[in-house]
């Protein structure tokens, strides 16, 4: 209730009685005499000195609030005219204190009870005190004026003003202000002194008191006027904790009372004073690392916590930025475990990590092995929590109906997951399905739940990784299919006339068996690392029972899908139903195939309309891939089948969408699964996975022919299906009548048998179709004999059969193949598309800091640079003498374009420097005679490459790069490497480019250097020139292929494990990385030699190993770049953790 | 007035998904990733309309469920995959 305004004419109350005192308005102080003569105590004048102490009153308000600021250095030495008037004579005389009048005013006006009196001194000595705590020159006075207070006798007097009863505000207040001053004196110098006297000064009881004497029907504006006993008792407990002692804090905090009385008023105090509670006890309890966690946990109690809360979340008239602060807070008390009531725990209990092994059933041969049976706890007790005040918080939260508590609930659910199966064990609510806003807040609470992220090591917090028994299925189970998701009503979900009610509950199922997923192969890395795999094994199998038990059967998901129309208007629907049976298939096969669901029909229609619609949009693509992986689990699909409603049958249509969208793996895998499943296409695990007939097949109909090609191809596809044996005999007899053995067959597809067999037929088609055909033919075939050679004898004779048949393929065949740059360029765009999905793979699955390291790499290491697309410097050197072309290096750079990709560059370079060589020869340069036999032999071995490769083949860059560092050494014969470069021209007029870095690591790195006047620096030096000559010269597949294949890499890779003197280590190993990274840089064939040659990915970690923390991740840079470039499919396949497509 | 809620809905829902956005991603991911989510809540309030309207009308409804509304809707992109988003995500923008 408000008080009454002045002006309100209230006729019904009588007039108020007019004060009856002797009140006069405030004496101008002018001079410290006037406040020594007003400032005296005499028994029989209290009322002139209450006057006086108006009078100070307002003259300490005017320099406390500068409001005199023209007159303010004469108010401070009127001030320590006056206080220095006031010491007393000796300190230790407690009879005259300092200010001596004042305090026997205060004693006299208390033994006579006079209350205002009392207020009006202890004001004063308040507002004394404030003053001077601003004042750094009157620091002096402030140190005995808080002495005086500190006095036993004085304290008596503050004491007493503290307990005045409850209406009486004017007598506490003043008290506690002067309280507070003292404390906050000097930085909280003093506080010490006065916690020691606690009995008066910090009195629990009076305290407690006090911090409940809350104004509630006053508005922030008021409060802030008239401040509250509270609020005064609120800064005065919070000062001592901001400025006392770690031991004094301590016994603070034990106080408990006090800590409760702190926060129990929280929802009615204002904003102010609650942000000063959470910041003081955020920065002065929480944070301080020496206070001890129980210590915390006196601030931290769950009543507390839901005061916090009321202030975050539930109050509506509270100001934004408060309620942010304390729900920032609450994010911080219930994460951070430094914080005091957050232990570290997820999935396991305590005590529950470990058993003996020794005294298991499984070491001793005469005992029955019972499995997790054997062990006491497991599944068995009601588990021990070690986060008590957190569970009682988070049953407080409101989550189905509150986004803020739901995401305080998460975060603690994800910080501490054993929180998940307890919460959910004390809770007895149910989902009973009901179109309701509660059900539908409480289906996305579970839904967040059950998407909350697996805790690392299977919930083991332990430092050294996982546990070595697995977690408690029970426990598990809960944070994937909480309790409140019974079989009962996620059935009754399902088959609800409410739409919504049976898409959220099917949403939360597919959530649920990804992370059953996940949790499997989580378990599955936990047992490999166990010494009890078979406790492991049997906790996935007991989980997956539980699992089963808790969801509803297959055929209830399948009755909501068949309710579905296939529409617009039911697409997410449709999506997340399908993506749900596809996870029943992929999770639970077992469970799937207790329900016969026939997937013919749905795919159908999908590919029907992902057909008309030339390739599935928006959630249709989803759908389809749904559709097409429950499929592949199926028999019930006639792949090769052609229906009325399709134009082709469903493994050609599938086929037409791969092409138009080659990075989908859904559709590349199905494919290959299906026509190697029905011998349709060979597969062969030691091919690349890349070349694939699947890859041979896709990359023959790039061109995108006329659908009578199709239609042919769907016929071979039938035909070899119906008659797989047929088309295998023909294809052994060819070998033999060749002359070959069986086993050659094995790469060869029994598609190509069904061509040839198939060619006679087709010469009887139209022209169009023929010609479509063959050129379709011509391509399949070239393509194969390129791609995977090991079978092109036996392709080769079935392609002679269909020649004989159709005569016009051999044109087709020669116009194919003597485009092939064309083909090239077909192949690798294929294989780069096909790639990409791995590739972008490897970058997402990767965490963040692969991603960094991948980023440090290219920091770290020069990008491969690229060829200009103007060059110059082809005819720069023309323009200038030669001596001087040969200072501006311009020289090298030509040499460079022999290299270039462009054929005519390279011509013209080719050119210039014969141009160069003659103009040297006839020079009159000194070292014209080595300069001309450089040049001439780099034209030697220019032309016998083109000779041997043909002129399409640029020079590759090794040789280029190294003929233009060796031109450098030329023109200083300083050079340490004067003497081994000429010794090497001087060998051959050419270079036989293969031999070169061989011949280089052999000089330098197994050869004493030429200048032996320091052996290791020289050694070192030649070493390094050989290594940057390496790291320049890798810029094409073609220089990592000769590095691969000249053995040099693995010479180079021994490198970082050796001892270095003379030298930086970091110059070699890091130029070592670098050479590594550009041959993984350079294209897929780079990294697979690195993987399958050289071990690089084991190398990479065994380099990162041995380097310090910083450096670690370039190495690792390197070995993610390999797998980036080469796909970590490929990886596995190769390794052998996964299979191929079978 | 469904158009409105719906415009209203996704409106809300792309502020929520701004604010949950905490870790540096690609650009273009991001906007994937945006355009999907736009695209799936505004599927999924064509295909519930009539169940969202009871749900409008319902006697529980408060102040705060609109937003919890919003939130359960959005909250099933966690079933797609990152790809998927990021396929579909791609075509709507394109």
């Amino acid at each position: 209730m408000s008080k009454r305004s002045h002006n309100t004419e209230d006729s019904s109350r009588p007039p108020k009685r007019p004060r009856n005192d002797d009140t006069q308005p405030p004496e101008e102080i002018l001079y410290a005499r006037q406040l020594q003569d007003l400032l005296v105590f005499r028994q029989d004048g209290l009322q002139q000195l209450r006057n006086a102490i108006n009078s100070f009153k307002a003259f300490l308000e005017s320099i406390l609030y500068h409001r005199e600021e023209p007159n303010r250095p004469r108010q401070l030495s009127i001030l320590r005219e006056y206080l220095e008037s006031q010491k007393p004579a000796d300190s230790h005389d407690l009879d005259k204190p300092f200010l001596t009048q004042l305090w026997q005013a205060w004693s006299f006006a208390n033994q006579n009870n006079n209350d205002h009196f009392v207020s009006a001194v202890s004001s004063i000595f308040a507002l004394l005190l404030k003053v001077l705590s601003g004042l750094i020159d009157f620091k002096e006075h402030g140190y005995l004026l808080c002495r005086t207070v500190i006095q036993y006798q004085h304290l008596r007097l503050i004491k007493r003003g503290l307990d005045a009863p409850k209406h009486k505000e004017f007598v506490i207040s003043p008290c506690l202000r002067l309280l507070i001053e003292v404390v906050g004196f000097d930085g909280g110098q003093l506080a010490g002194e006065l916690y020691k006297r606690r009995e008066q000064t910090f009195d629990t009881n009076s305290l407690r008191r006090n911090l409940g004497l809350v104004r509630t029907d006053e508005d922030e504006d008021d409060a802030k006027r008239r401040v509250s006993v509270r609020t005064l008792t609120v800064r005065y407990v919070l000062a001592h904790i901001r400025y006392q002692e770690l031991g004094d804090k301590i016994d603070i905090l034990k106080q408990r009372p006090i800590c409760s009385a702190l926060f129990q008023c929280l929802r009615a105090d204002p904003s102010d004073v609650v942000a000063e509670v959470l910041r003081t006890t955020e920065q002065n309890v929480l944070k301080d690392n020496e206070l001890q966690r129980s210590s915390k946990a006196a601030v931290l109690t769950t009543q507390n916590l839901e005061r916090v809360l009321d202030i975050a979340t539930r109050s509506s008239e509270r100001d934004e930025q408060t309620a942010i602060m304390a729900f920032n807070w609450l994010k911080a008390v219930c994460t951070i475990t430094s914080f005091g009531i957050q232990r570290p725990s997820a999935w396991y209990p305590p005590g529950t990590t470990n058993v003996d092994l020794s005294r298991t059933a499984k070491s001793s041969n005469d005992a029955i092995d019972m499995g997790l049976d054997s062990l006491p706890f497991y599944d068995r007790e009601s588990p021990v929590l070690r986060n008590t005040v957190l569970l009682s918080f988070v049953q407080y939260l409101r989550p189905q109906s509150n986004l803020k508590e739901r995401e305080l609930m998460l975060l603690c659910f994800k910080a501490v997951p054993e929180l998940v199966a307890a919460y959910f064990a004390e809770k007895s609510s149910q989902l009973e399905p009901k179109l309701t806003n509660t059900w539908i807040g409480y289906a996305s609470f579970l839904f967040e739940i059950v998407n909350l992220p697996l805790p690392e090591h299977a919930g083991s917090v332990d430092d050294e990784g996982f546990a070595q028994l697995p977690p408690q299925s029970s426990i598990v189970l809960e944070s994937i299919l909480p309790k409140p998701l019974t079989q009962k009503v996620l059935t009754r979900c399902l088959n609800q006339s409410s739409n919504l009610i049976t898409f959220f509950a099917v949403r939360i199922l597919v959530i649920a068996f990804q992370k059953l997923r996940q949790v499997r192969k989580e378990f599955t890395i936990g047992a490999s690392e166990s010494e009890r795999p078979d406790l492991w094994n049997e906790a996935i199998d007991r989980l997956e029972t539980e699992f089963t038990e808790r969801c509803p059967g297959i055929k209830d998901t399948i009755t909501a899908f068949k309710r579905l129309p296939d529409d617009e208007e039911h697409l997410a629907q449709r999506e997340a139903t399908t993506k749900l049976l596809r996870l029943y298939h992929e999770v639970l096969p077992l469970e799937a195939l207790e329900e016969q669901f026939d997937i013919s029909g749905p795919l159908t229609n999908a590919l029907v309309s992902a057909q008309e619609a030339s390739g599935p949009t928006g959630l249709r693509l989803p759908i389809l891939e749904n559709l097409l992986a429950i499929a592949r689990q199926s028999s019930s699909v006639r792949w090769f089948h052609t229906q009325t409603s399709l134009r082709f049958s469903p493994v050609v249509t599938l086929l037409k969408l791969y092409l138009k969208d080659l990075t989908n793996r859904t559709y590349g895998d199905l494919l290959n699964h299906v026509l190697v499943h029905n011998s349709i296409l060979c597969t062969n695990n030691d091919m690349q996975p890349c070349i694939q007939p699947l890859f041979v097949l896709s990359a023959s109909l790039l061109d995108d022919p006329d659908d009578s090609v199709f239609h042919f191809i769907g016929d071979c596809f039938s035909r070899a299906s119906r008659g797989p044996i047929k088309y295998q005999d023909d294809l052994d007899e060819l070998a033999k009548s060749f002359g070959y053995e069986p086993e050659s067959n094995d790469q060869v597809s029994l598609l190509l048998a069904v061509v040839a067999e198939q060619a006679k037929f087709v010469a009887a088609r139209p022209d169009k179709e023929q010609k479509a055909l063959v050129r379709w033919m011509a391509h399949l075939f070239v393509l194969h004999m390129d791609q995977i050679p090991e079978s092109s004898l036996n392709v080769s004779q079935l392609y002679y059969r269909v020649a004989e048949a159709l005569p016009s393929i051999k044109k087709s065949k020669t116009k194919v193949e003597r485009n092939t740059t064309a083909l090239q360029v077909r192949i690798r765009d294929l294989m780069s598309i096909i790639h990409q999905p791995a590739s972008q793979q490897i970058a997402r699955t990767a965490a963040n800091t692969d991603a960094e390291e991948l980023e440090e790499a290219k920091i770290a290491f020069r990008s491969i640079p690229e060829e200009p697309t103007s060059h110059p410097e082809l005819t720069r050197w023309i323009n200038k003498d030669l001596d001087l072309a040969f200072d501006d290096d311009d020289i090298a750079p030509l040499i460079l374009c022999l290299s270039s990709q462009d054929g005519s560059i390279r011509q013209q370079a080719y050119a210039q420097l014969r141009n160069l060589s003659k103009n040297v020869e006839a020079s009159s340069m000194e070292e014209k005679q080595q300069l001309h036999l450089l040049i001439a032999e780099l034209l030697e071995t220019y032309e016998s490459h083109t000779a041997a490769f043909g002129i399409a083949e640029p020079l590759p860059y090794l040789a280029s790069t190294f003929a233009a560092r060796a031109l450098a050494i030329q023109l200083d014969p300083a050079h340490f490497l004067y003497a081994k470069v000429n010794h090497f021209l001087l060998r051959r007029p050419g270079w036989n480019i293969r031999s070169l870095p061989p011949y280089w690591i052999r000089e330098t790195l197994l050869s004493t250097p030429s200048d032996n006047t320091n052996i290791t620096s020289f050694y070192w030096k030649e070493v390094q020139w050989v290594l940057e000559w390496l790291v320049d010269g890798v810029r094409t597949l073609a220089d990592a292929k000769i590095l691969l294949r000249s053995g040099v890499l693995e010479k180079l890779m021994v490198l970082p494990g050796c001892e270095f003197e003379g030298i930086s280590e970091k110059a070699v190993k890091e130029k070592v990385m670098e050479i590594v990274w550009r041959v993984a840089e350079v294209g897929i064939e780079g990294a697979d030699g690195l993987v399958k040659s050289c071990a690089g990915l084991s190398w990479s970690d065994i380099v990162a190993g041995g380097w310090k923390k910083g450096r670690q991740r370039v190495a690792k840079a390197v070995g993610q770049a390999v797998i980036s470039k080469m796909g970590l499919s490929n990886i596995k396949a190769w390794q052998g953790t996964k299979l191929v497509a079978v | 007035m469904a158009n409105q809620q719906q415009q209203r809905m996704a409106a809300t829902a792309s502020n929520q998904a701004d604010a949950q956005e905490q870790q540096l991603r690609p650009v273009q991911q991001v906007e994937q990733d945006k355009a999907f989510e736009a695209y799936y809540l505004q599927q999924l309030t064509k295909e519930f309309a009539n169940d969202l309207d009871k749900l409008r009308s319902a006697g529980d409804f408060r102040e705060q469920s609109l937003g919890v509304l919003i939130a359960a809707l959005n909250q099933g992109t966690a079933c797609f995959s990152k790809e998927e988003r990021a396929r579909i995500g791609d075509a709507q923008l394109n």
